[in-house]
C-alpha cells in the first residue's frame, strides 16, 4: 500500500514542483515504486521539470472523465524506470476535478505503488483542496522569507482543519543561503521551526544547478549538485522512518571549498 | 555636557541584522492570524435546527460578559467557503 504525500506551500514559486520531482526521483533511486501526480491543473509544470512533456498522452482530466483508467494515463520516466507521472491538463481548470475524484484516482493507484506524491498548486482554493484530499502526509515547502512562511502558516491552519496534525505535517525549508544566515541576514532553520511549530524534515540549499537541471529536463538529483542530492536523500530517508538530524543538511550546505569541489567533481554524472 | 554630546556623535551605532527584524515581524504576523483548529464539525441540518437556540445562548453570554442589555446584542450567521461565520454586534452606550 502506498504512502500518499502532498507537497504544498500556500505561496507560489517556493519550489513545490522541484521538490516533488527530486524527492520522487530520490525515492525511486532507493528502489521504491513512485507515482507523481500533478494536481496543478491549468498551470502544470511537473512534466516539464521531469523532461516528460512530450510523452504525455493522457492527463488527470482524462481519468476523471473516464476516458482511461489511472494506470493507463501514467507516463514512465526515461531514466528511473520505477518512477511514473500522472500529468495535469493544461486546458482544464481546477474546478473540473473534485476532491472526491482525486481520492478515487489515488485509491486505484494505491496497491501498485510504494509512494504517491501529489504536487499541489499554489493558493488555498479548490486546487489545494483537491491535492490535499487523498494525502496522509503533508510536506509544506517554504523559503526562509516572511511572505512564504506566513503563507505556510496559513496552510498549516487549513491542513489542521482537514485532519492533519503535528506528526503528519512536515516542513521543507528551500533555497537556504548559509552565507546570509551566517551574516545574520536570513532567518535560520530554528527560527522557521519555532514560528511554524512543526518539524523541519529537510533544508535544501539555494543552488544554480536546479535551474540548469530544469533546463535539461533532468531533476538535479539525477544530474547535478551533490550537496542538493545528499539533502534529498536525507529527506527520503527521514520519510522512510530513518532518524537523521537536520543539522546534517546544513553541514552539507556548509561544506564548500577545496574538498567539496573535488568531492563534487568526482561524484557528478554530467549529462 | 557639550563634550558628551560631541563624542556621542562618533559612537558607532549597532545595526540590527535583518534576520532579527524578520523574526520579530514574523512573530507579529503569525500571532495576529493564528487560525483556530476545528475540533468538531456540526452537521448542517443539526445547525439549522438549533440556530435560534445558538443565537440566544450567544446573546446571553455576550450580555452577561459585557454587561449590556440583550436587545443591544445582534447575532447573524453567514456562510463563507463552506464555513459558518458568526457575526456578533454589540451596541455599547
Amino acid at each position: 500500500m502506498a504512502k500518499v504525500i502532498v507537497v504544498t506551500s500556500g505561496k507560489g514559486g517556493v519550489g513545490k514542483t522541484t521538490v516533488t520531482a527530486n524527492l520522487g526521483c530520490t525515492l525511486a533511486k532507493f528502489g521504491e515504486k513512485v507515482c507523481l501526480i500533478d494536481a496543478d491543473i491549468g498551470l502544470k509544470n511537473l512534466d516539464v521539470v521531469l523532461g516528460l512533456e512530450n510523452r504525455v498522452v493522457y492527463t488527470l482530466l482524462d481519468v476523471v472523465n473516464g476516458k482511461v483508467n489511472a494506470q493507463e494515463a501514467l507516463v514512465r520516466h526515461k531514466q528511473m524506470r520505477n518512477l511514473y507521472l500522472l500529468a495535469a491538463s493544461q486546458v482544464a481548470t481546477k474546478e473540473m476535478v473534485s476532491p472526491e475524484d482525486m481520492k478515487n484516482i489515488v485509491k486505484s493507484l494505491h496497491p501498485v505503488f510504494d509512494y504517491i506524491l501529489v504536487d499541489s498548486p499554489a493558493g488555498i482554493e479548490r486546487g489545494f483542496r483537491n491535492a490535499v484530499a487523498p494525502a496522509e502526509i503533508a510536506l509544506i515547502v517554504t523559503t526562509p522569507e516572511l511572505p512564504a512562511i506566513s503563507d505556510a502558516d496559513r496552510v498549516v491552519g487549513l491542513l489542521e482543519n482537514f485532519g492533519f496534525n503535528d506528526r503528519s505535517m512536515k516542513v521543507i525549508l528551500n533555497r537556504f543561503k548559509i552565507k546570509m544566515v551566517k551574516a545574520g541576514e536570513m532567518l535560520t532553520q530554528q527560527d522557521v521551526e519555532s514560528t511554524l511549530a512543526l518539524e523541519i524534515i529537510g533544508v535544501i540549499p539555494d543552488s544554480e544547478e536546479v535551474i540548469i537541471a530544469t533546463n535539461k529536463g533532468l531533476p538535479v538529483v539525477l544530474n547535478g549538485d551533490m550537496s542538493v542530492s545528499k539533502v534529498f536523500e536525507n529527506i527520503a530517508k527521514r520519510l522512510k522512518g530513518e532518524s537523521i538530524p537536520v543539522d546534517e543538511d546544513i553541514s552539507q550546505i556548509s561544506e564548500k571549498g577545496f574538498v567539496a569541489f573535488f568531492k563534487n567533481l568526482f561524484s557528478r554524472k554530467r549529462g | 555636557m557639550m563634550l558628551v554630546w560631541f563624542f556621542g556623535l562618533f559612537k558607532r551605532r549597532k545595526r540590527e541584522k535583518s534576520r532579527e527584524t524578520a523574526y520579530k515581524r514574523l512573530e507579529t504576523i503569525l500571532e495576529r492570524r493564528r487560525p483556530v483548529a476545528v475540533t468538531e464539525i456540526v452537521p448542517k441540518n443539526e445547525f439549522e435546527e438549533n440556530s435560534e437556540k445558538i443565537k440566544e445562548r450567544i446573546v446571553d453570554w455576550v450580555s452577561d460578559t459585557f454587561k449590556v442589555e440583550k436587545d443591544r446584542v445582534r447575532v447573524e450567521f453567514e456562510e463563507h467557503n463552506g464555513y459558518i461565520v458568526i457575526i456578533t454586534n454589540v451596541l455599547f452606550e
